[in-house]
């Protein structure tokens, strides 16, 4: 089963100008993880608002889960992202008004069948957060500490926690690692690989860093379209 | 946790600028309540002191100057009326009873009032209530002094204590009637008029402790102690201003003209509630600008709220794209700044009512002591609920401008974050 499928997918982001964006085809299967590289421009974090559903193409259809996104209305189109996808951006990913437990909480608010995978899974949506916070080594005082008292590679952890609780089929990281040092991106890839396996999400991982590719089953380059 | 909930941390982290917005909108609102306030109390108050009396006589003067210093003690007399005319008048057949007033003289600011007994039979207040004895009796000696409710309060004075009159009005006198003390034989009841803050005595007294004086003046080495002076003529030889009740109503207007019409002294008759109404509509100017000018500061605070929020929407690009990456919908956006806004009118109203329970707290002793009206903490009138559900209800909706903003940030950024 694929969890996303692209087909002849157009995007440009101004009527007229050259088409920025242009995917043939493009498929991820379920628990599969795919490498999407490509330099500044290119259009990475296009694509990903458009396979999140929060932009649509110009032409072509993006399937999510079997749904095709392209075609339904926008309410639905969040449901779809609240329930199937974990998303991980390059760096301020948190609240800051909100705790660290607050902050992996927040998926469960806007995704019933997320808060019952994490409520089934760890008995409680908390101790679903507290599962997922020890998973990506978070020490458990700063479970309550406020946003500000964490280190960057923390806060990342803190985002990839909030990602994969519940249980989402899909996950979605935007240069998650681009402001790591190098041991905490080995660290940082490592755990996200192994925890996403656990939940055998499939990973759509963008990044300009190709020495990253190692970590992944499949990758894929996008390209200014000429 | 709930949206409630989030909306609410949310601001809290913005919390300098919450508050002065809050501020800002409380001391709106306060604002047109306390004015409100001030008016409809001053309005009932005046109404209210005076009932029963059909024509206020006096020197002929403005009616509105006539009004203000016979029953609101503000200002004074210009000029008085003979005795004899005065007598010669309220002969009429027409006239039911009379009640003289001889003003001018005072007791640590609180204006004391040389009347007869006659006054606490026939002087009424707030629709037809009279005034009653609350400690002791009325007087019936020439150094016997009634006390007001406020002054016996105020003052602290207790029955059979000896006071000395103070000749002119204000808080620091010329010349004190030091040779001739009244000791206090009543305390009257509060009545919520200026009656509260006056001090009572009789007419022939009031000529005893003028008797060495002529045309203001004391007359110098001319001493006359308290015992002689009950020994000589104490006939009033003027009063400031009478009360009148007719017989009939009728006869208010036929009395009215005679007494315009007197060609022994240049007199006038007021109807006190015409004359009441002559300062309302004079009045009514002032307090429409006031109200309008309190109105424009609301709508002004409801827009500064507006641009606070709107102004805040750029540096929360973030919380925005976070909140949709996680699936949140685009509505909700909306959702989430109109219960922002509707959070600041809530609890600028809630801070507002307290800020303007404050003010009346400390206006009512200046308005008390200033003018005797007493300020109310009523909840506000039904004009005033009128204005403050407009007001909540404005504050719900204007959130929905910075929502649509947002609402369309939040499409054309999408995930993307932008710092």
């Amino acid at each position: 089963m694929n969890t996303i499928v692209i087909d002849n997918l157009e995007f440009s982001w101004s009527i007229g100008a050259s088409n920025l964006l242009t995917i043939p085809e493009l498929k991820v299967a379920k628990g599969e993880h795919l490498f999407v590289h490509g330099s500044s421009g290119t259009g990475k974090s296009t694509l990903l608002n458009l396979i999140s559903g929060v932009i649509l193409p110009d032409s072509g259809t993006i399937e999510l889960m079997g749904a095709q996104t392209s075609s339904i209305n926008q309410r639905r189109r969040d449901k779809i992202r609240a329930n199937h996808i974990g998303y991980i951006f390059q760096q301020f990913n948190l609240l800051p008004y909100l705790s660290v437990l607050q902050n992996v909480l927040m998926p469960l608010k806007f995704s019933k069948s997320r808060k019952l995978n994490a409520e089934k899974n760890h008995n409680s949506s908390e101790q679903a957060a507290i599962h997922w916070l020890n998973e990506l080594n978070i020490p458990s005082k700063l479970h309550t500490a406020p946003i500000a008292k964490l280190s960057v590679g923390q806060q990342q952890r803190v985002a990839a926690a909030r990602a994969l609780i519940g249980s989402p089929d899909i996950i979605i990281a935007d240069e998650p690692t681009s402001s790591l040092d190098q041991d905490n991106v080995e660290n940082f890839m490592h755990t996200l690989i192994e925890e996403s396996a656990i939940i055998d999400a499939s990973i759509v991982f963008v990044s300009h860093d190709k020495t990253l590719k190692k970590y992944f089953d499949k990758d894929f380059e996008l390209r200014v379209a000429k | 946790m709930n949206w409630f909930h989030i909306a609410s941390q949310s601001l809290l982290n913005r919390k300098t600028t919450a508050l002065l917005t809050l501020f800002m909108l409380a001391i709106s609102i306060s604002l047109i309540l306390t004015v409100d306030r001030i008016r409809v109390d001053t309005k009932e108050n005046f109404s209210n002191t005076l009932s029963g009396t059909d024509l206020i006589l006096g020197a002929r003067t403005g009616s509105l100057n006539l009004l203000l210093y016979s029953v609101f003690r503000i200002g004074n007399a210009s000029n008085n009326i003979g005795w004899a005319s005065y007598l010669e008048l309220t002969e009429n057949e027409a006239v039911a009873w009379a009640v003289p007033i001889s003003l001018g003289d005072s007791h640590k600011g609180y204006k004391v009032v040389g009347t007869t007994t006659d006054y606490f039979k026939y002087y009424q207040f707030s629709r037809g209530q009279s005034l009653e004895i609350y400690q002791g009796k009325a007087f019936e000696n020439v150094f016997d002094v009634v006390l007001g409710y406020q002054v016996a309060k105020k003052l602290g004075y207790q029955l059979g204590e000896q006071l000395v009159l103070s000749h002119g009005i204000g808080n620091t006198s010329f010349k004190e009637h030091d040779d001739k003390p009244f000791s206090v034989v009543g305390i009257l009841k509060p009545t919520g008029t200026p009656v509260d803050q006056s001090l009572h005595i009789s007419l022939e007294g009031m000529s005893a402790i003028h008797i060495n004086w002529r045309n203001g003046f004391e007359i110098p080495g001319m001493n006359i102690t308290a015992e002689q002076a009950l020994q000589m003529d104490l006939t009033p030889k003027t009063i400031t201003a009478a009360l009148i009740g007719m017989k009939s109503r009728i006869q208010t207007f036929q009395f009215q003209r005679m007494v315009n019409d007197y060609r022994n002294e240049p007199l006038m008759a007021i109807i006190p509630g015409a004359t009441l109404a002559e300062l309302w509509q004079m009045m009514s100017i002032a307090e429409q600008s006031l109200l309008a000018i309190s109105a424009m500061v609301i709508v002004t605070g409801l827009l500064g709220m507006m641009t606070v929020i709107l102004a805040g929407l750029n540096e929360r690009r973030r919380e925005m794209a976070i909140l949709r990456a996680l699936g949140c919908p685009a509505s909700n956006i909306v959702l989430l700044l109109v219960l922002e806004a509707g959070f600041y009118g809530l609890s600028g109203l809630l801070l507002g009512y307290g800020l303007h329970l404050f003010w009346v707290a400390i206006a009512s002793n200046l308005m008390m002591s200033l003018y005797g009206i007493e300020l109310s903490m009523n909840l506000p009138n039904l004009t005033m609920l009128w204005v403050m559900t407009g007001f909540l209800v404005s504050s719900f909706l204007i959130g929905i401008v910075p929502g649509i903003k947002a609402y369309r940030q939040s499409l054309t950024d999408g995930l993307t974050l932008r710092t």
